[in-house]
This record gives C-alpha cells, structure tokens and sequence, in this order.
C-alpha cells in the first residue's frame, strides 16, 4: 500500500467501512489523477454493444476512461477496440463517430491499417531499417470481453476475466440481457452530454441509492410519469466488489399487481422471458417499478416503468433499458454516454415509443435525469470548500438494519417499506472498492 | 414571395421568443397545432460527408402536445431542481427565411438560433437551425412542426432542459 496516498485519501479503512467519507473525494484533480491510474487504468469499462457493429467493417467512435478508442467489427469476424493513435508520431486516424471501413488512413503520413488493426501501408517503408517490421506497429488493442452482447473493455491485462468481474451482477444484467430471442438492438446510437459533476455521484446514485427518488424526482410523480401504485418495499442490494443495485417494488406475491403487465411485452416477449429467464428473475421483474444498478467502477443501467405519452401502449406505461457510461472528464466534470435498447419482438412504433418515454425521462432532456445532475452538481461545488473540508460526507445508514432474505438475486439485499431508509450499504461497498483500489 | 409574409414570420418569431425566454411557457404551448411535432435530432459526424448527417432513430428530444404540455407544466413546478433557481434563457433568433409551405395556408419558416442560458453555477451557449413549418389559423398561426438542428454532436450543458 502506498502510505502516501492513503494520507492524500484522508480516511481510514474503519471510516470508509463506517461510511464517513471525506469532501474532497468529489473535488479533488489530485485524486482524479490517482484515479485515472487506479481505477479507470484497471477497471472493466462498457465501450458498445454488439448490435452496434453487426457487419464485418462496422465501427463506432467510442471513449475508454476518455481515450479516444476505434470499436470495431474486423474483417476476420472478430470484434475489438482499438486504441485511436497512429502508431508513427500518436495521429488519430478515425474522426468519423461511426462507419463501414475496410482501412483506416492516418492522414498525417499516410499509415494505412486494417479493420483488425494490422498495419499494412507505410508509403515510406522503404526508407526504414531493414529490421522495420510491419507487423510489430499494429494498432494497439484493449483488452475487450462481452456479457451476452455487452463489451467491457480494460486497459489492465492483469484484470481479472470479465465473467468473474462480473459475478452477481451478470444475474442482474441478464434480466434484460437475456430475456428477448430476438435479441436486444441499440437505438440510434449514444448521445452524449458534459454534466458539472463527479463521477462517482451518478455510479454510487445507481449502486444503490434508492432514498433519493421520492426527493429529487417528487415533481416526476406529479406529473404522472411513474406509475402510482402501492409501492411497499425499497431496497439496495450490495452484491460485492463495489457493485450494486437500487430496487423500487413490491412484496412478492401480490394479488392482482402485476409490473410485469406494465412493462407492455408483446406475447412473444412474455414467452422469451419465461423461457429464457429463471423463475426468480422473473419474480423480481414481476416485482420492480425501477430497479437499477452500477458495475464498478462507472457503468450503469437500469430498467423501468414509465409512462408512455405516445398513448400507444393499453396501460399507459412501458419499460426501457438504457445503459450509461460515466466518463471522467475532471474531478467536476462527467461526460454521461447513454444508450437505450430495445428488444427485436418490438415493432418498429413501439420501439420508437420506447425510445421516446427514455428520452422523456432520462437522457439530457429527460425529465428526471436534469434532477438527479442537479443534485450532483451541488455535492460537486460544496465539496472543495474549505469548511468543507471539516464535514464529512455520510453513508452511514442501515448497519443495523437485518439482511433481507427475500430478494430471488444474488448479493445482499436491505429493505424497508420507507424509500428513504433501505439502507447506503451497497453505496458503502462501491467506496470501499474505490478505497481499495485507491490505496493499492 | 410575399414581403408582408416575411415581417409576419419575423413578428411571430419575436413573439415567441419573448414568451420563451419570459417563461410564459402556458402562452407558447397556445401558438402550437395540436399535431405539433418538435424534434431534436442526434447529429453526427461522419468523415468524408458534406451533408448534415442525423440519427434515424435517436433524438435529443422528440415531443407531441401532450408531452411538450408535461415538459411545460414540469418547468414550473417548484420541485422541479432544474429550474429553481429559474434559468435565463435569451433565444436570438435571425436569418429568417419564409417559402411557401406546400400545402395550402402552410408557410416554411427557416431561422438561425443562438440560445444563451444562465443558470446559478454558470452558462451555456447553443447555437442551431430551426426549420418550422406553420399552418394559419384564424387570426394567428400554429407551429405545426420545428426541427432544430443544434450545431452540435455532443451536447456541453448539463441538461436540455429547455425549448428551443
């Protein structure tokens, strides 16, 4: 452990474990740059999906931790992300945000690439050594992995597999991931926006923080976008490794409430999902209005109900995916990437439908999403002040509030009828994972 | 093309970014046809294209009446944290150009936007074009249709919580 960055991190492992966490974790460029080593320099990154590049040649302009990076389906069949840096003097040779291409060109001096990364053109070969080979400039690939069509990418060779990485919140992800035959397609593509806030704000709000809805989203439930109905149980499920998942639902069984009906499936949805998902995984989308989670270190997505104002779906609601990457940008600054899915048993109106009542909600004009940066933004300026510097910041709640047994998914869920008091416990699990990659 | 419907276009515009930038929102709603359809689109940047190059399926913001009505009502609802305290808007809008709109009692309306927005923590700058069709209507005209064509990809500001 390097003694001088615990001494930089101001916190002991009992104060990260307590929850009582220091200001200036959200504020200070000192420990962004530490971070931009420690966790963003080992951590699995969600770059795309693989419905994005689906013919050989497709490619997406995409960011890794902010570095520009080429996603990309190669002529072999194989799908990388390849580093966007001419290999001669660091030219980016990719500028288009996506595109069919058998070659890339840097066009400062011409290198010429293949669409597996190989270099195969340098028109001045001939002036190099001898001992020049071609095939020792490729362009440099990351280290990439999917999960059912989701590629995470990480600059860590040493990492371990995505699939262990991954364990827990795979259960979680496949909900969505794995209940359509069809298959999942990305809408359009990301959109992309610069919110005045630290990273870590939105990655700890989706790892569990499931206190803040009826707060900073009051004047959403005004408005009728969320469902009204008798919610009665409120959870944060800490699943490990400072991963997480907030839970907005229902004790299970209840008679003639049914989120699943809400959701809007067509038949052949609602059958893929009983084929393809476990009897638990169906009871705990039965069960949830919105549920969302976060893999560490900054992915996120989440997965609920709200109301269609398209009026094309019979309940007034539908569902939607969306999954998010909270690039760092500064210690005050997050670039959010976006992305809404759709399942294939739509038709291409619901989908557009689908696409609206996200876009409606979250997204940059979304009308809960503006709320939630807000709040960001003011933890964000308050943390670098001085007095700051004496007030802690608190995520202390439920250490003795009991285990819940009845969640169906992996980790360890808290409940409580109250939104506000199910616990910061997998919030705690996210720092202490930051913590620990912090200090080692 | 007729010059009076020129200084038409260009009152109504006026009109209608005084309402905006005074959040007069319940006012402006009134000057939409209730087939409104305002659109946003995803820009993107493709190498070796000269054309405006859009999303098919992705917007910023994609709205019928019914979902520009709860935009509206939510700008004004004091818990909605985006606008407290309220935003400044300023909408400058110029270049305006008027053809006929096709259809009967339907001009196209083009114009250049700049929109300045103030908020507590700082400022952001907008910059697009605006492609509006409008249908007369007795004593007035109704938006029945605005495209803005934001001269960005990706969006610098902390929310598009706002009417172009």
């Amino acid at each position: 452990m390097t003694t001088s960055v615990i001494g930089q991190l101001g916190a002991s492992n009992d104060e990260v474990e307590r929850g009582i966490l220091p200001a200036h974790w959200f504020s200070s460029e000192e420990l962004f740059a530490i971070e931009r080593e420690k966790v963003f320099g080992r951590g699995w990154m969600f770059v795309g999906h693989l419905s994005e590049i689906a013919a050989p040649g497709d490619f997406q302009l995409r960011k890794l931790a902010g570095e520009s990076v080429i996603f990309v389906h190669g002529h072999d069949d194989r799908h990388r992300v390849l580093v966007n840096s001419c290999r001669h003097r660091g030219g980016m040779i990719c500028r288009s945000d996506k595109g069919n291409a058998e070659h890339f060109e840097c066009p400062w001096h011409a290198w010429t690439y293949s669409n597996d990364g190989a270099l195969v053109g340098v028109p001045g070969a001939v002036g190099y050594s001898a001992d020049f080979d071609k095939s020792d400039h490729g362009l440099l690939e990351v280290r990439s992995e999917q999960h059912a069509g989701f590629v995470f990418a990480t600059f860590d060779n040493d990492a371990q597999p995505l699939h262990d990485e991954l364990s827990g919140m795979d259960w979680y992800l496949d909900l969505a991931a794995r209940r359509s035959e069809r298959g999942l397609k990305v809408v359009g593509s990301p959109t992309v926006w610069t919110i005045p806030a630290n990273w870590k704000f939105a990655a700890d709000n989706f790892v569990g923080d499931t206190g803040h809805f009826a707060s900073v989203h009051g004047c959403s439930l005004e408005l009728g976008l969320y469902p009204f109905v008798e919610l009665d149980y409120f959870a944060n499920i800490q699943v490990g490794d400072g991963h997480g998942l907030f839970f907005n639902g229902i004790r299970y069984p209840k008679p003639g409430r049914s989120f699943l009906e809400l959701r809007g499936y067509p038949v052949e949805l609602v059958d893929s999902l009983h084929r393809n998902l476990s009897e638990g995984q169906v009871e705990f989308l039965d069960r949830s209005i919105a549920y969302g989670a976060t893999i560490f270190p900054n992915t996120s997505f989440f997965d609920p109900v709200f109301a269609d104002l398209d009026g094309l779906f019979p309940a007034g609601f539908c569902s939607f995916f969306s999954i998010r990457v909270w690039q760092p940008v500064s210690a005050t600054q997050t670039e959010v990437w976006s992305w809404l899915l759709v399942e294939g048993e739509f038709d291409e109106q619901q989908s557009a439908s689908i696409y609206n009542s996200y876009m409606r909600t979250f997204g940059a004009s979304g009308m809960l999403e503006g709320d939630d940066v807000a709040a960001w933004e003011g933890g964000t300026r308050t943390a670098g002040g001085l007095g700051n510097r004496n007030i802690p910041r608190l995520l202390i709640q439920g250490h003795d509030l009991p285990v819940d047994t009845e969640m169906p998914g992996p980790g360890t869920a808290y409940a409580s009828p109250n939104p506000f008091a199910c616990g910061e416990n997998s919030q705690r699990g996210f720092y202490k994972r930051w913590y620990s990659e912090m200090s080692r | 093309m007729d010059q009076s419907m020129y200084f038409t276009a260009v009152e109504f515009l006026g009109l209608e970014a005084d309402l905006l930038d005074d959040r007069r929102y319940g006012e402006w709603l009134q000057l939409l046809a209730p087939e409104i359809e305002y659109l946003v689109p995803v820009r993107r940047s493709l190498e070796g294209s000269l054309e405006d190059e859009f999303d098919d399926d992705s917007a910023w913001i994609r709205e019928n009446y019914r979902s520009l009505e709860a935009r509206v009502r939510r700008m004004s609802l004091p818990n909605a944290w985006t606008e407290q305290p309220r935003p400044l808007t300023r909408h400058f809008v110029s270049n305006v150009r008027v053809a006929a709109g096709g259809a009967e009692d339907t001009i196209s309306v083009g114009s250049n936007l700049l929109l300045r927005r103030q908020v507590a923590s700082g400022s952001e700058m907008f910059s697009g074009k605006r492609l509006d069709r409008w249908r007369r209507d007795v004593g007035t005209w109704r938006l029945v249709r605005r495209e803005v064509r934001l001269d960005h990809t990706a969006v610098e500001a902390r929310n598009l919580s706002i009417i172009f």
